[in-house]
């Protein structure tokens, strides 16, 4: 027998209605932005894009991109109380501030400037370049050769990672032109699930490499906001890495990997004076007025310290690269 | 034109659209950004000619394309079941209101499109032994699949959407030139010769003319004028409307066919279907219930529209549901694993608060989309040289990805054989900026009047009143009254329409206005032709004739505008490979 049906909106009774202040910008006429201020009954199951499209039906002429209206399309992105989200899938709370997605050129109101996003992926060769020529259809395949491609194929690319990512968020503080050097992780899914593909044989590591994969630091902030569930970092940049220590194994990122699990293996936690000696070698000698600060503070240690537990970790470590 | 000129010194980031100038020319030109859109786009630039592609939304990630969810033909195939497959579509998808030659010729070319696509890298997905999955949406009977069936990339619900990305990248690999947000206002027509078109970029508010050799309108099935719409809204049937304006006709409009099982709220999901077909690798069919408990819909139904339509048909006549929900969709007998892996609304659904592997989805009807359209012979030509129609917007078809796709060849190649014959046609000025004109003009309708209404307020009325009266059982007096009601707004309502800011950035009231109008000529057609169709046939309903009826109306109804009014008449179908002999046992 069926049981009972619900949509979660959260904590909402819908005895109050639910207001936004909304981000107005027309970047043609406007010298700064300004917040309107919405007030609408709560629906059952309301949306974001609910709450938006009533707003135009009301007679607002607020700007605001969405298509499918179903999370296929990844148009319909917005930054709400500071978290980006897709507003087809999330709920409406009672008190929002909706804004374009963060970090983006706005072209007006909500609608963001996705040109800067296309052309980093159109320079990854977003495209398959097969090693065989087609034999035609149904080619020879087995969904477990597949698996990781078709995991990366959910990306709606609705840039919600990208607009999170702490990384790039740093970069384009400390940067004055507008192009990072991390190129962030929603072009790099769109490289991995190429990279997964048995039948392409474009040398995607290098790519990666290129597009500074190594200065991910692994926060899981871009999984957290990712309406699609799209396993970012296990599925996309960590086994990319890992195909970099194949791929390129004499390259920086290569070389930090390894050194970071032989050292883990040896002493049985990271010690950061040996990992930069072990993954830049000479060139690590650049560093050395930070060295001497970090000493002096207590930051290196020269001698080698190891664990209780060593065996223990040894036994992980060597199941770990094992399983790879 | 001051609006015009204020914006381009603006515009200098926006990479793409700065090649963009107020004129453009190309061999062939193609409207839309879907699948037909994209993959007709390609096919011309493979032929080595130039192409030039106008998208009302972003390449690839608007239009309906994204929600189409799977691949209706089958991976291995004889020719006997080949010509049962073509039988099959023609009597139970098409109900005999087709082009039985462009059906067939479109199965033809599937496999040739599906082998494309997988070659550009659509992983249509495998079992661990490498066997294709393979779906069932042609009802089960006697736990054997029926066909048609077909496959998947990867999962029910995204075939679409990957399809578009696979064929996005590929538009961009080949450097094929796009303008996105940009609407089509108008085809330009001289001496019964398509031109060029008039377009609205709205993003940098110009006003484009382009001139070519040949005009693709891959627009989609022009389906969003019903406030509920399992396409995208704004999918509102601007193709259909220029080329009707143009001189083409449109046919069989009156053909809509309804969803039967998407979700009844929230409202902005209500586009959100529960994909009611069996699933693999079980290939069990979902259950559905009346209230909490009572099963209706047997499982052999389960899988074919015209089925699932009719069991819900019967259960609205008994009283026992109504197309806004009473009736539910049950998962609960599958294992979450499957679900997950085939299931693609599974998660999305499961972020929503539904929990399919326990939680019903409580069920509403939706449009799914008119089969009719612009009318096209099997070359995929309107009846002015130089228009084509591909995909959704052509008809009468069976719409889906392979139908999609297989238009794509055609029209690439009927549209590339008249860009290869004959010579850049002259823009036609004087046309030109009476239709840039009269767009120009929407922006300017501005009163500070408290009775005046957006367009949106416009359209959203235009939408209640087709879902209140044009509904999926319909009558002759509700009907009429829809008309009547709908040229009552236009003439009270439209001279009061206003837009909120004349900015030209981005200004969404002015595609609003620009849609309104075509929405209301669509709506205007639909209405017609099913009143003229004085029977009931597959998902098209009638109370007041309820019986099917071949000897009257095994006919296109053709409709077409003259002095801005509508005109009808019925065409001959030709019944070269199906009869209505042919036909499945439905109930009607």
């Amino acid at each position: 027998m069926p049981s009972q049906v619900t949509v979660s909106n959260g904590s909402i009774d819908g005895s109050r209605p639910i207001r936004a202040r909304i981000f107005r910008f027309d970047p043609t006429r406007d010298r700064e932005p300004r917040y309107e201020t919405f007030e609408l009954p709560y629906e059952k199951g309301m949306r974001i894009l609910c709450f938006l499209e009533r707003i135009r039906e009301q007679g607002s002429d607020l700007a605001f991109m969405s298509s499918c209206g179903m999370a296929k399309c990844g148009t319909c992105s917005v930054s709400m109380n500071g978290r980006p989200v897709l507003s087809c899938l999330e709920s409406v709370e009672e008190d929002m501030v909706i804004e374009p997605l963060a970090f983006f050129p706005v072209i007006r109101d909500l609608v963001i400037d996705r040109t800067g996003y296309n052309a980093t992926v159109t320079a990854l060769k977003p495209y398959l370049h097969r090693s065989e020529p087609y034999k035609g259809y149904p080619e020879k395949l087995r969904h477990h050769e597949m698996r990781d491609h078709a995991s990366l194929m959910e990306c709606v690319e609705c840039l919600c990672c990208q607009s999170i990512c702490p990384v790039l968020d740093l970069e384009r503080r400390e940067k004055t032109s507008s192009q990072t050097e991390f190129i962030g992780p929603a072009p790099l899914v769109q490289l991995a699930k190429l990279a997964f593909d048995p039948r392409d044989s474009l040398n995607r590591a290098a790519l990666a490499l290129r597009a500074m994969i190594e200065k991910c630091v692994s926060c899981y902030e871009c999984v957290h906001v990712c309406p699609v569930e799209v396993s970012i970092l296990e599925c996309a940049l960590d086994r990319m890495r890992e195909k970099i220590t194949i791929a390129e194994p004499d390259s920086i990122l290569a070389r930090h990997i390894a050194a970071f699990t032989d050292i883990l293996e040896d002493e049985g936690l990271v010690n950061p004076t040996a990992l930069i000696l072990k993954t830049k070698g000479l060139a690590a000698l650049g560093k050395l007025p930070l060295a001497i600060k970090m000493f002096r503070r207590g930051k290196v240690k020269l001698r080698k310290e190891r664990i209780p537990n060593i065996n223990r970790i040894r036994r992980l470590t060597t199941q770990w690269v094992r399983s790879r | 034109m001051s609006q015009t000129a204020r914006i381009t010194s603006t515009k200098s980031r926006f990479g793409l659209q700065e090649a963009v100038n107020d004129h453009l020319s190309t061999d062939v030109l193609v409207v839309g950004g879907g699948v037909a859109g994209m993959y007709t786009a390609i096919n011309v630039d493979r032929l080595g000619l130039s192409v030039l592609l106008v998208v009302k939304g972003l390449l690839g990630k608007s239009g309906v394309s994204p929600q189409a969810g799977i691949f209706t033909f089958p991976p291995e195939y004889t020719p006997e079941t080949f010509d049962q497959m073509v039988k099959d579509r023609i009597a139970g998808y098409a109900y005999f209101i087709c082009d039985q030659e462009l059906v067939r010729k479109s199965h033809e070319l599937s496999p040739r499109a599906l082998g494309d696509l997988e070659d550009l890298g659509l992983y249509f997905r495998r079992y661990d032994d490498g066997s294709l999955v393979i779906a069932s949406m042609g009802g089960i009977q006697g736990g054997e699949m029926k066909q048609p069936w077909g496959t998947l990339a990867t999962k029910w619900g995204n075939s679409g959407r990957n399809t578009c990305s696979v064929l996005r990248s590929e538009i961009v690999r080949r450097g094929v030139k796009f303008i996105e947000n940009a609407t089509i206002t108008s085809v330009l027509v001289k001496d019964g010769e398509a031109k060029g078109i008039v377009a609205l970029d709205y993003l940098n508010g110009k006003l484009l003319t382009i001139t070519a050799k040949s005009v693709i309108l891959a627009t989609g099935p022009g389906a969003s004028i019903w406030t509920y719409y399992s396409g995208s809204s704004e999918n509102t049937g601007d193709g259909h409307a220029v080329a009707l304006r143009a001189g083409a006709e449109l046919s069989s409009m009156e053909m809509v066919q309804w969803h039967m099982a998407c979700l009844a709220w929230p409202y902005s999901l209500r586009r959100q279907e529960a994909y009611p077909f069996p699933l693999p690798p079980s290939q069990q069919a979902p259950r559905f219930f009346i209230g909490r408990q009572e099963r209706f819909m047997p499982d052999a139904e389960v899988g074919s529209k015209a089925l699932q339509a009719n069991a819900v048909a019967q259960a609205i006549i008994k009283g026992a549901v109504n197309r806004r929900g009473g009736y539910y969709a049950s998962y609960q007998h599958f294992s979450t694993k499957d679900l997950k892996e085939f299931l693609g609304p599974f998660l999305m659904l499961k972020r929503l608060g539904y929990d399919l592997s326990k939680d019903t989805i409580e069920c509403a009807m939706s449009i799914y989309s008119i089969y009719g359209g612009i009318r096209v012979n099997t070359e995929c030509e309107t009846k002015i040289k130089g228009l084509y129609a591909a995909g959704g917007a052509a008809g009468p078809i069976i719409p889906g990805l392979y139908m999609s796709l297989a238009t794509g060849i055609i029209a690439a190649e009927s549209a590339g054989n008249r860009a290869r014959a004959i010579e850049l046609p002259d823009l036609d000025l004087e046309q030109a900026e009476r239709e840039k004109a009269r767009v120009l003009n929407l922006l300017k309708v501005r009163t500070a009047n408290e009775s005046s209404y957006s367009p949106m307020q416009i359209k959203k009325i235009l939408r209640e009143v087709m879902w209140e009266k044009m509904d999926f059982i319909k009558t002759e007096t509700g009907m009429k009254e829809c008309l009547e009601r709908l040229r009552a707004i236009r003439l009270e309502m439209l001279p009061k329409m206003r837009v909120r800011s004349d900015t030209t950035r981005f200004n969404v009231e002015w595609l609003d206005a620009v849609e309104l109008l075509n929405m209301f000529d669509l709506a205007e057609v639909v209405i017609a032709s099913s009143l003229m169709r004085k029977e009931s046939r597959g998902p098209f309903r009638r109370a007041d004739f309820p019986a099917i009826d071949d000897k009257n109306w095994l006919v296109f109804i053709l409709a077409r505008m003259q002095n801005s009014s509508i005109t009808l008449d019925t065409a001959p179908i030709e019944l070269k490979y199906a009869k209505p002999s042919d036909r499945f046992e439905w109930k009607h």
